[in-house]
């Protein structure tokens, strides 16, 4: 159920300019159409600078869901590769890079996107995934070294060694797609803890920047209107929440389904 | 004749917590000639799996250690010495092994075919078609009907004993010369342990191949072996062909051993054992290492540890009972 509500989710982004009925950034009509209730027209109304808020609340969705996406793509692969690599070597290499990591965990995560953010301005969208990514792969690594330091110790992992296979072939073959389940329920969990995260950069005006449509920045829209127009915040943030919800959903159900050490 | 693989002084320590240091395998010397069965036997601890695992040298260094002096020859060439690349050749080539659990031996997520072929493909046939119709040939030559559809099935589909089968398949894929079975039926069943034995028997004649069976079982060593060697506290205390070893034991250790053997033909209330507790490879006893737990130890025993003795070179026991016959204990 999870898988099929995350599918919707993205079938709604990725079709997001078939079904927006207006350009999302399109000003309607400056003089009569500013702040406008739900209607027929507008489904969920205006905003205050007369943009069609239905048309700007799909295109957010394409953003936001994007750019989680591929942050995590950016943050799992780093993460694999570190975890890999510390949990194979083990010694020196495992002591180094964990205790960077330990160290990287202990910054608050959106302070450090806030500074870098702040310095890197012109940097755009490939800007926000590549530090979104690098900030994110810290705890997928730690999983995978735990992972890979006990299947390491694993039967088959000995016979494949008797069997003289290389050991960029065990590491690769027989280490790695024995750690998958995890990864993918991590991964899965830090799409919506991402979504999280752009929605509060791109609030505060760092992230997304109009007049580019993403969750956070309409939330951000909306609040000086929340006594006159409240579902001017009210709708981007209940899709904010409803995302990340349908993300924890399913990184549950895979958890139990996949994951066998929750059986 | 001599023998393919020579086993002179092979020590394997390993640092354990604390500073102590376990001896597991302490100065063994063994001989294995072509087409023969030495079985090693021996109880748990004794140092018999360790054994198996510094021949190939899959000891994990550190906290394993094996000491340089000693040598692991096949045919002449010292592989304790060979770089990882030549080691990675001789494991799954000339010297090959199968282990206890044929189920967590395999891999979970990759299916028997691709497992089998991989091994070919390790060991000098990079084609891949190739490499998959002699995965079909090892299947069948391990006797597993309809080979085509197990090669896409995965290990958990497949019985224990055809999880062991093809654990067989993958170790006969690089023509190893000696195969190393550690235990290759203690997880099966008793009726596909048979068939698992007759299976190595099988091959063993066929193609020639030497044997090094781990076994804590001596019904099993007595049924297959050329050789038995038995093992105890990381050192050889008695070798000698399979049928005066049986029958003629002179080492007291071995002879508990038999003992303890429980036969179908003898009513008793209890089963006999072997007294004691099998020592610690931290602190090996001084003196013969078996004198704690023998009925027959003297003064001697407690003091120095015999070497190796024997009226003949065929059948050798760690004990000075060979020297002093009578000194047995009634």
């Amino acid at each position: 159920m999870g898988l099929a509500a995350v599918g919707l989710l993205y079938l709604i982004a990725l079709l997001a300019p078939v079904l927006a009925p207006y350009d999302p950034a399109a000003q309607l009509d400056l003089v009569a159409g500013r702040l406008l209730p739900a209607s027929l027209a507008h489904p969920l109304g205006t905003d205050a600078l007369s943009r069609d808020l239905l048309s700007r609340l799909l295109f957010g969705a394409r953003l936001s869901l994007s750019i989680a996406a591929l942050a995590v793509v950016v943050a799992v692969t780093v993460g694999t590769a570190v975890g890999l690599a510390a949990g194979l070597a083990g010694g020196v290499v495992d002591a180094a890079l964990m205790r960077s990591v330990d160290a990287a965990l202990a910054i608050p995560r959106v302070f450090l996107l806030i500074v870098i953010l702040a310095l890197w301005e012109h940097g755009g969208i490939a800007a926000l995934v590549l530090v979104l990514g690098l900030t994110g792969w810290f705890g997928t690594s730690r999983l995978v070294r735990a992972e890979v330091q006990s299947l390491k110790q694993r039967d088959f992992v000995l016979a494949a060694r008797a069997l003289g296979l290389p050991a960029w072939r065990i590491a690769l073959r027989h280490i790695l797609p024995n750690a998958t389940a995890p990864i993918i329920v991590s991964a899965t969990l830090g799409v919506g803890n991402t979504i999280l995260i752009e929605a509060a950069l791109s609030f505060l005006g760092i992230g997304v920047r109009p007049p580019m449509p993403s969750w956070g920045n309409m939330i951000a829209d909306g609040q000086a209107f929340l006594a006159t127009a409240p579902w001017q915040a009210i709708v981007p943030g209940a899709a904010v929440v409803l995302t990340v919800m349908t993300f924890s959903v399913l990184g549950e159900a895979l958890r139990e389904t996949i994951d066998p050490r929750t059986r | 004749m001599k023998p393919l693989l020579a086993v002179r002084d092979l020590t394997t320590e390993f640092a354990m917590p604390g500073g102590l240091v376990a001896r597991a395998v302490d100065g063994v010397s063994l001989d294995l000639y072509p087409g023969e069965t030495l079985a090693l036997v021996g109880e748990s601890g004794s140092g018999k799996t360790t054994l198996a695992l510094s021949l190939l040298r899959l000891i994990p260094e550190p906290p394993g250690r094996i000491d340089p002096a000693g040598r692991v020859e096949l045919d002449g060439a010292d592989i304790l010495r060979w770089d990882a690349k030549a080691l990675r050749r001789v494991r799954g080539g000339d010297l090959a092994m199968i282990f206890q659990e044929p189920g967590s031996s395999l891999n979970p997520v990759m299916t028997v075919g691709s497992q089998i072929t991989e091994t070919v493909r390790a060991h000098g046939q990079p084609d891949r078609r190739a490499a998959r119709r002699r995965a079909l040939e090892l299947l069948a030559d391990v006797g597993i009907s309809d080979p085509d559809r197990r090669l896409g099935q995965y290990p958990h589909q497949l019985s224990g004993g055809m999880q062991q089968r093809v654990m067989i398949a993958m170790a006969l894929a690089g023509n190893p010369k000696v195969l190393i079975a550690d235990e290759p039926t203690t997880a099966l069943d008793v009726t596909i342990q048979l068939q698992i034995l007759d299976l190595l028997s099988d091959l063993q004649r066929r193609l020639g191949l030497a044997v090094l069976l781990i076994t804590h079982d001596l019904g099993l060593a007595a049924r297959v072996a050329d050789r038995v060697a038995v093992m105890y506290a990381g050192r050889i205390a008695e070798s000698a062909p399979a049928a005066r070893l049986f029958d003629h034991p002179q080492h007291p250790y071995t002879e508990a051993l038999l003992h303890a053997v429980p036969r179908i033909d003898r009513d008793v209330a209890r089963l006999p054992v072997v007294p004691g507790q099998p020592p610690l490879a931290t602190q090996w006893p001084t003196g013969c290492r078996f004198h704690p737990r023998c009925r027959h130890a003297w003064e001697r025993c407690r003091g120095a540890e015999p070497s190796l003795l024997g009226t003949d070179q065929e059948h050798l026991a760690r004990c000075w009972l060979v020297d002093e016959p009578a000194r047995r204990a009634p």
